[in-house]
């Protein structure tokens, strides 16, 4: 049918696809000037088809209006006030309305303010997450952790966020130098422009990892700041009193290693990597003796789960792991 | 007949538009439900109301149109708002004797010409008001120039080495700044502004060279046809 063939042709003629007999064959066609809206009409069908973008429609129709002064007629509240008594009785009413509706969003408003205020971002166990914030900086959530997030004034002035767990930060530089705060629930700041950077905020502790650029922490438990600058490469712990100790990162890999579900082991006591299982996948392990928890595994290894890891962790120390009700044991083989 | 079946059901109520196609020498009537009535008739009764269902329902297929000549979002945005700006100030909606799709389509062909002609041109002036003024149908040549012209565009890019093609569409088309791609891609702002130039100089290149002066021809002969 011609009609259905003169279709397809003008569409491959608007994607450039037709062959110079098939353009010949439009060229005619459009000859015939009725031809030229049923042209337009398949030409908008194809734009409709294939956009290149999609503009926000709202926002530019509102832009029409108020460049046309079309607003001042339209969404201008009708100006009628009459008050009669039917009228005053009908506004005690909603007056009462109104008030009830506030107060019942005020109340709201203070059990879910922290719901408002911030935007939480969290990983359940053996999930990592990446998350881009409005400044374009990057986190790389670990396992078993949260970020909460202002929802409003972030990077007006300052940028802050707390952090439960464990999250690898690559912060923007801002062009007006704006600062970026990591806070942990142990009262450690984490102070930067931008950088690379680890934050390990759990129960046994906080430490923090700079891969590049420099840092400043200040930890103010005890209401006693205590400040120390950080260089690249170096690794800082805090202990359960505040008090911040440096060391130099052995192998940076090894806190980086998680976001390739990758378990770096060097000199490694399995008490640790006990730890750490519990922490990455929620289930606890037990070590059956002391002097079996204190041996030391060192190499790398690529697990996707706790089976995995475990299997591994199984044939290299010649142990016995057995699970039971969600927990982890692990005894030496006899 | 299909197509007749096709249209059958749109055209119940409102009488159709009747359309020769002729092919092969045989006449053939296919009818075409003019799809505009309605927002006409709504015109007619309530212009602010019709206006905004004609507004809301072009704005999309028309930006995208543009930006196939222009590649930039903010100046598709802009040339398609300006045309409904001056459509409606103007009350060309009134007079027009084409349908508004025709009339809205070949605005936004003219009026980014007439932008890509004062970037990267030779001519100086365009007729941008008489431009405005076009309420008939455009010629077949001319349109199918316009079919060209974006194609031609869209060639180029696609030759454009793939680090070029990267930053001049985050420059141009996202409308990012320099200092703000160069962060993003880790390469220094003087690099950023290279890629840019190079793009710009093919593209004004290829336009000039090969394409504007024969198309300059072919509008100056026909442009009162």
């Amino acid at each position: 049918m011609e009609f259905e063939i003169a279709k397809n042709i003008v569409f491959s003629s608007f994607e450039g696809k037709a062959t110079p007999m098939q353009q010949k064959m439009v060229e005619e066609w459009l000859a015939k000037s009725e031809n030229t809206e049923l042209y337009f009409k398949w030409l908008e069908e194809w734009e409709r088809e294939t956009p290149q973008f999609l503009p926000d429609i709202e926002k530019a129709y509102q832009g029409f209006l108020s460049k046309t002064a079309l607003i001042t007629e339209e969404s201008k509240p009708t100006v009628e006030k009459q008050i009669s008594s039917k009228r005053s009785f009908i506004n005690a009413f909603w007056f009462r309305f109104a008030a009830s509706v506030v107060l019942f969003a005020g109340l709201g408003l203070w059990f879910f303010q922290d719901k408002i205020q911030f935007e939480e971002h969290t990983t359940s166990f053996g999930e990592v997450k990446n998350i881009t914030l409005s400044d374009g900086s990057t986190v790389i959530l670990n396992a078993n952790s949260s970020l909460k997030v202002p929802r409003f004034g972030f990077g007006k002035s300052t940028r802050e966020v707390f952090l439960q767990g464990e999250a690898e930060f690559a912060v923007k530089h801002t062009i007006d130098n704006q600062n970026f705060l990591v806070k942990t629930p142990d009262a450690l700041v984490v102070e930067v422009l931008g950088t690379e950077f680890l934050v390990y905020a759990r129960k046994r502790g906080t430490k923090v990892a700079l891969h590049k650029g420099k840092v400043q922490l200040h930890s103010i438990k005890d209401k006693q700041e205590k400040v120390l600058q950080m260089k690249a490469g170096e690794v800082v712990t805090m202990d359960k009193k505040g008090n911040l100790k440096l060391q130099a990162e052995k192998n940076i890999a090894v806190a980086k290693a998680w976001q390739e579900h990758q378990f770096i082991f060097d000199h490694t006591s399995l008490q640790e990597i006990a730890y750490k299982i519990e922490e990455n996948f929620g289930v606890r392990v037990q070590i059956a003796d002391t002097t079996l928890a204190q041996r030391e595994i060192t190499g790398t290894y690529q697990a996707q789960n706790v089976e995995e890891l475990l299997n591994a962790l199984e044939e290299m120390l010649n142990v016995q792991i057995i699970k039971q009700n969600g927990e982890i044991s692990i005894y030496e083989n006899d | 007949m299909k197509s007749r079946l096709l249209f059958a059901k749109f055209s119940e109520k409102e009488k159709p538009v009747e359309l020769q196609i002729t092919q092969e020498g045989e006449a053939k009537t296919v009818y075409i439900a003019d799809d505009e009535v309605f927002i006409r008739k709504v015109i007619e009764a309530n212009a602010e109301k019709g206006y905004e269902l004609l507004f809301k329902r072009y704005y999309r297929p028309l930006c995208s149109h543009a930006v196939r000549f222009l590649y930039s979002k903010e100046l598709a945005e802009d040339i398609v708002s300006e045309i409904f700006c001056t459509f409606w100030q103007k009350k060309t909606y009134l007079q027009i004797q084409t349908s508004y799709r025709a009339y809205l389509f070949t605005s936004v062909r003219h009026q980014a010409y007439a932008y890509l002609q004062s970037e990267f041109g030779r001519l100086q002036n365009t007729d941008i008001e008489q431009v405005k003024a076009a309420t008939t149908l455009p010629n077949p040549q001319q349109i199918l120039q316009y079919n060209e012209l974006y194609l031609k565009m869209e060639e180029v890019i696609r030759a454009i080495s793939p680090q070029s093609q990267k930053v001049f569409m985050m420059s141009r088309f996202e409308g990012k700044k320099n200092p703000i791609i160069a962060e993003e891609l880790q390469i220094s702002v003087k690099t950023v502004e290279g890629h840019i130039t190079k793009a710009l100089s093919i593209l004004r290149k290829t336009l000039q060279d090969g394409f504007i002066s024969i198309f300059l021809f072919m509008t100056s002969n026909m442009w009162f046809f």
